[in-house]
């Protein structure tokens, strides 16, 4: 804030210099002596009535003092700097009863050199300016300058209207130096210079009206309007940007809200998901997303989520470019994601951008941090689970910079500890790591090496265990262009596999295995043809080359029957255009094409079945034989991508968005929330790819000072979704089209957001209110599920509720609490109790007919930051959380067992009390470098 | 299984989290038909049960008498079936016994005008049960700290039949044990010596072990089971401290049959975390002749059916049950009474001869724990 008001402060001194003079009274009169040894407080209250004083402190707060009027014939001003001269302070008036403290620089009275100091010149306000002046009778502390036109020369000194030079010192505000490096732009020309190691710049230009944007790294950017005469000098001095990079994303972010065209979006930084409490104090990028609007999961602990009443097979991940397919560890408790090394995440689940296909539900895209170009620099953490460190630094400075973070569990520890053998013998590694590399080839050929890396080892007890493990890399290069243009084309490589062994039965002791290769390569372009016209274009295509994987023997003594589920391999290629017309500067219309044409390649043999008959071994009418590479089967489809924002106002608008997308890989699930064996299948020649279609409308206002908020409703519709018939068998079962139907999903619901992204005090609070449900009723065939009735899904929650709270105290003490509120989710209870061969067995319900207890949960946090000082080696900070502080026995899932012949229920909480942690993060430099 | 319950295990204490018993509201369900039925070619296997379903929270048996019941072989041959009890039915010849290769089908009528009937289902060849043993293993159990001690009974068996093989087991147990004392003295006012202090002190209890078995070659290389894991006994009951037997009955059967017993498996055992399975609504292979969308729970079972009982001694490993303490010190209230409580065995301490109360009547009797006096006609000692 220091230079914020710094700049203020000029700001307002300059404008005295125009300013009409009425209420010069209070520096001309003297402070009567009641006010002797008063208190500041008192003394600026007292002053104000009786003198009309105003006070302008450039840091907001002064050292406690007492006043002293030693005679009755004092100014406020004298007063004031018998007191504060002695600590640093100095005090300017002016005519209009106002005071200016400052410390350590004194203001002129005159323009202060470095603003618009012209040597041949006057400086013109505009009109406006001028009217508010007059209106308020006092001074404007608005801190947004209004544009205003400066006029440099004479036009007599160049009649003939030639080039004309213009320079100037480009200086930091307050006492920094020079802006080295800073660039002067000018807008129409879409040319620009840069200053030299003092700062000078110097432009050749015809005479005219230009706008000249002032930046440099380390400041806020500066427009200024000239009207140029002939030759001559503009200084200019840039407040220095403090803050770091992440609140002037936030602030991007703001405009998102009422004037995009963009719907069921939401970008949170670094900075967000750093001060939100966690379970275990583990940060996690998942676990924030479902404090979003629309987002759900089944249950504390279920991998993936739910986006808008979808399953979680239809989001996508991407870590810069590269999917990631296995998103959590540790059966879904932890997400694989260092926390450290994001950026930023977006997720998009209204609108999705014509460059993203594949997935109907939702992208959820998130951005690692680029290395610094400059210095060193490390960080790092402990929490109860893992331990991480992230280091990044230039490899050749200003060219070249790397990033490099690891993150690994030491639970294996925690478990050994535990008495219970079961448990003692059970083993839990997890770990992932990234590696990436930035290199600024020139001005416009940015190349950003990317590496991804994730792996989990569990071991239950003696007779099972698990390894996931999921590797990615990318190839980005960006190439600007006119800067205006930008090409983007990258390669991308990602692996999943995992394998399982399971020993319960020794005889049937088996092994399998899965894996998932995607190859992608995405030539991206985006152009601003014309000023009103945002077009991006390109084509993507990717390979998935599945390994369905072996069930085999996994020992000697083991007789298992050993079965190769087969290879996949498709080819989903796309091309894809959308513009973003901003038809009047009231109406913004989006609309976009993707072809997406996917195939089904060999070799491979299929079968084909009796038409409207079920799919199963007694209706198959002939074995058709692929080669290698030869297409199967084609699927051609046209995704649509339409929105449309009208501004009703600058802080206020309306948006309506329609979107079709396809899918063509899906998971093979019949559990409640994702298994962690679950796999990823190809939509194929017998097995239909989904089509999702969604509807938006939605309304967004911008309220108060900083406050967002938002009301979106939807209604979306996926066919051909495919659900496992039940019972199913899953082991073995190689053929899946005889195992699955294709049914429809419907959801719909209205989404509440308030937000106040920045202040001191920020956060967001949101309701929702959805539903979700799923039919499977093949009437050709008679085929269907739950009867043919229509069931909620496993993940329908119709009233959820967060609010998501930030409190910073000072800068060295942040308070953060979450409130959660969520329906419970739908369950099928037994209804009955039957007996069968004197055992009890239980009658189901209908899918889904039931619901477990609502979900609540309070989760607080304190964040504790080190010390300030300003050259230390690292900063630490402290975060001390505690995770359902009201430590509500929340249902994870409500279960009926039969024991003993006796049926009982049971309902089973994860974390059924407070869980208390702390977290220790460090990182070299200070506070906030 | 043993997984999901790991998965749990480890989840539970990784997260502190907890288990508790919790009856949520659940709609009562109609009573609904249930139609149990089994035939098998063992002479006295062949019984039908009849019964309503009853509420979650009750979980009563409710058995429906004066019901009609026959089969119908593939001949057209109709065996009539007596009730001997309320809701069971068994073949009015005691010794009849299904043929393997024939097929049968179960009528069942009922007051109002139903009448149920089954699919028609093959009686399958029976498969050899080669062997039944018992394996002293220790095993965890939640929320207990010490490892439970007791016997895993196993079988192998082994096939022929060159296609998939669907089994089914069921268990039953007898097992020989005593109270904790002798009836030395009893009190009806006075003290008097009992001349045959064991007579209610060794007992012989038959009971079916409710857990359903299922396994199918279908996923074998060799159609043979080694170590297929049965039940297992802990010595934290009695069962184990005299002698103990094992009959297990091995079914062959169709693979609509496995299925349904299968699924029944799974959903019974169900833990349901959030990687179980979706449970549904089973459908049988019995149906009501005059309203097909009538729900008629239970199934007609046939099978072939393979019997092997083994038997086993008290093993040489912890024993943990419960057991009487003899009560010397209120020895001396006894006087106090009433003759409603009267006889009142006691107990002598063969070295100090002093003379102890139980705290139950079942540390003299060994009945009131379900037992018979005399041992059933097939025990071998």
């Amino acid at each position: 804030m220091k230079n914020r008001n710094l700049s203020i402060l000029i700001f307002l001194l300059l404008s005295q210099f125009i300013s009409v003079n009425i209420f010069g009274q209070a520096s001309q009169k003297f402070v009567p002596l009641t006010l002797n040894n008063v208190t500041w407080t008192e003394f600026k209250h007292e002053t104000a009535i009786s003198l009309n004083a105003r006070y302008y402190i450039q840091t907001g707060t002064l050292p406690y003092f007492r006043v002293k009027v030693k005679s009755d014939s004092l100014t406020v001003e004298d007063v004031l700097t018998e007191s504060l001269e002695k600590v640093g302070y100095k005090i300017v008036s002016d005519n209009n009863g106002s005071f200016f403290i400052t410390k350590g620089i004194s203001l002129k009275t005159q323009l202060p050199i470095g603003f618009f100091a012209m040597q041949t010149s006057v400086s013109e306000i505009s009109e406006t300016q001028k009217d508010q002046k007059v209106r308020d009778g006092k001074l404007v502390t608005s801190s947004v300058y209004v544009a205003k036109t400066i006029v440099i020369g004479d036009v007599k000194l160049n009649p003939q209207k030639r080039k004309c030079l213009l320079t100037g010192y480009v200086t930091g505000s307050g006492d920094a130096g020079p802006i080295i490096g800073g660039t002067i732009y000018i807008d129409e020309l879409e040319t620009g210079t840069a200053t030299d190691e003092n700062g000078y710049y110097q432009l050749k230009l015809l005479p005219g009206k230009y706008t000249l944007v002032f930046k440099s790294l380390e400041s806020i950017e500066r427009n200024v309007k000239i009207n140029l005469l002939s030759d001559g000098k503009l200084d200019m001095s840039l407040d220095q940007n403090l803050y770091v990079l992440q609140e002037v994303e936030i602030r991007s972010a703001q405009e998102h809200n009422v004037r995009s065209t963009q719907m069921g979006f939401n970008k949170l930084s670094a900075k967000t998901i750093n001060e939100i409490p966690v379970v275990l104090g583990e940060k996690d990028v998942i676990k924030i997303a479902l404090l979003l609007p629309g987002v759900t999961s089944v249950g504390e602990g279920a991998s993936g989520f739910n986006v808008r009443g979808s399953p979680a097979d239809q989001n996508m991940f991407f870590v810069e470019n590269t999917p990631v397919y296995n998103t959590s560890h540790l059966f879904g408790f932890f997400s694989a994601f260092n926390p450290d090394v994001i950026d930023n995440f977006t997720l998009y689940k209204g609108s999705i951008p014509a460059k993203f296909g594949g997935r109907l539900s939702s992208i959820f895209d998130i951005s690692t941090k680029t290395g610094s170009m400059d210095k060193f620099s490390a960080r790092g953490g402990i929490s109860p689970i893992t331990a991480r460190v992230m280091a990044e630094g230039p490899i050749v400075k200003k060219k070249i910079s790397y990033i490099a973070g690891i993150r690994s569990t030491y639970s294996d520890w925690v478990l050994r500890m535990v008495k219970d053998p079961e448990i003692r013998n059970s083993k839990a590694y997890f770990g992932d790591a990234v590696l990436g590399f930035d290199a600024n080839i020139n001005e416009s050929n940015k190349l950003k090496l990317f590496g991804y890396y994730s792996e989990d080892r569990i071991k239950l007890s003696n007779s099972t265990s698990y390894q996931f493990k999921n590797q990615g890399a990318s190839v980005n290069w960006s190439h600007g262009f006119r800067n205006k243009h930008d090409l983007n084309v990258s390669f991308v490589f990602s692996d999943y596999e995992f394998e399982e062994e399971n020993s319960e039965l020794t005889f049937a002791a088996y092994k399998q295995n899965y894996r998932l290769l995607h190859n992608q390569l995405n030539v991206d372009l985006n152009l601003q043809p014309f000023e009103n016209h945002t077009i991006n274009t390109g084509v993507s295509g990717v390979l998935y080359r599945l390994d369905r994987g072996w069930h085999k023997p996994l020992n000697d003594q083991s007789g298992v029957l050993p079965i190769d589920f087969g290879k996949e391999k498709a080819l989903e290629s796309a091309v894809y255009v959308s513009d973003s017309w901003k038809i009047s500067p009231l109406i913004t219309l989006l609309g976009g094409l993707r072809y997406n044409l996917y195939t089904y390649l060999g070799p491979q043999s299929v079968y084909t079945y009796m038409p409207n008959s079920p799919m199963s071994p007694t209706t198959i009418t002939d074995t058709l034989n692929f080669g290698n590479n030869q297409p199967i089967k084609t699927y051609g489809g046209l995704d649509y991508r339409f929105s449309v924002n009208f501004l009703l106002n600058p802080n206020m608008s309306i948006k309506a968005a329609y979107n079709r997308l396809h899918q063509y890989i899906f998971m093979l699930t019949n559990t409640i929330a994702l298994s962690p064996s679950d796999k990823w299948k190809l939509a194929d020649y017998n097995i239909k790819p989904m089509v999702g279609d969604q509807f938006s409308l939605g309304y967004y206002l911008n309220f108060g000072k900083d406050f967002e908020g938002s009301v979106e409703a939807y209604y979306k519709k996926a066919h051909n979704l495919v659900e496992y018939k039940d019972g199913a068998d899953l082991v073995t079962s190689k053929i899946v089209e005889w195992d699955v139907l294709q049914g429809d999903l419907d959801a719909y619901g209205i989404e509440f957001m308030i937000k106040k992204p920045f202040g001191r005090f920020n956060g967001w609070v949101n309701y929702s209110y959805a539903h979700s449900s799923v039919l499977v009723n093949n009437t050709t065939t008679g085929e269907n599920i739950n009867f043919g009735q229509r069931y909620p899904s496993n993940f329908e929650h119709p009233h959820t509720f967060n609010l998501v709270t930030n409190f910073k105290a000072s800068r060295r003490l942040i308070f953060s609490g979450n409130l959660i509120f969520s329906s419970g989710r739908p369950i099928t209870y037994p209804a009955a109790i039957y007996y069968l061969d004197g055992e009890k067995v239980l009658h189901y319900s209908k899918r889904n007919e039931y619901r477990i207890p609502n979900y609540f949960r309070i989760d607080l946090a304190v964040k504790l930051e080190g010390n300030l000082v300003s050259k230390k080696l690292a900063h630490g900070v402290f975060i001390f959380s505690v995770y359902n502080l009201t430590g509500r026995k929340n249902a994870y899932s409500v279960y009926f067992k039969s024991e003993n012949g006796i049926v009982n229920a049971y309902k089973m909480s994860i974390f059924g009390t407070q869980i208390f942690s702390i977290t220790y993060d460090f990182k070299l430099g200070n506070y906030d470098d | 299984m043993t997984t999901r319950v790991s998965i749990l295990f480890v989840i539970v204490v990784f997260f502190s989290s907890c288990v508790e018993k919790y009856w949520p509201k659940v709609d009562e369900y109609a009573d609904v038909i249930v139609i149990d039925g089994l035939l098998t070619n063992v002479i006295e296997q062949t019984e039908v049960n009849l019964s309503y379903s009853s509420s979650v929270n009750v979980g009563q048996l409710n058995p429906l008498s004066n019901g009609i019941v026959y089969i119908e072989d593939n001949n057209q041959v109709k065996f009539s079936f007596v009730e001997s009890s309320p809701g069971k039915y068994i073949p009015e010849d005691a010794l009849f016994q299904g043929v393997i290769g024939n097929s049968y089908q179960l009528f069942v009528e009922l007051p109002g005008n139903n009448t149920y009937q089954s699919d028609i289902c093959i009686l399958l060849e029976p498969e050899p049960l080669d062997s039944v043993f018992g394996v002293e293993e220790t095993r965890v159990v939640p929320n207990r700290y010490l490892p439970q001690n007791g016997i895993q009974f196993y079988l192998n068996n082994h096939t022929n039949y060159s296609d998939t093989v669907y089994y089914l087991w069921r268990l039953s147990h007898t097992y020989k044990y005593q109270a904790s004392f002798d009836i030395d003295y009893t009190w009806e006012g006075d003290f008097y010596l009992n001349p045959v202090p064991d007579t209610f002190r060794n007992c012989w209890r038959t009971s079916k072990i409710l857990e359903i078995f299922t396994y199918t070659t279908k996923y074998l290389q060799q159609p043979v089971l080694n170590r297929f894991p049965l039940n297992f006994v802990s010595t934290d009951g009695r069962e184990l401290t005299i002698r103990y037997s094992l009959l297990v009955s091995q079914f062959t059967v169709s693979k609509p049959t496995f299925d349904f017993w299968d699924i029944l498996r799974q959903q019974n055992i169900n833990l349901s975390n959030l990687y179980a399975q979706q449970p549904f609504q089973i459908k049988g292979n019995i149906k009501n002749v005059n309203n097909e969308d009538d729900v008629v729970l239970g199934y007609f079972t046939v099978a072939g059916a393979t019997n092997k009982r083994i038997y086993i001694n008290r093993p040489s490993i912890p024993f943990n049950y419960p057991i009487c303490e003899p009560d010397y010190t209120s020895m001396r209230w006894i006087i106090y009474e009433p003759p409603s409580t009267w006889p009142i065995y006691l107990t002598q301490d063969q070295n100090t001869g002093a003379i102890g109360m139980g705290a139950m009547e079942s540390c003299f009797d060994c009945r009131l724990d379900g037992g018979e006096l005399t041992p059933p006609d097939f025990w071998e000692n």
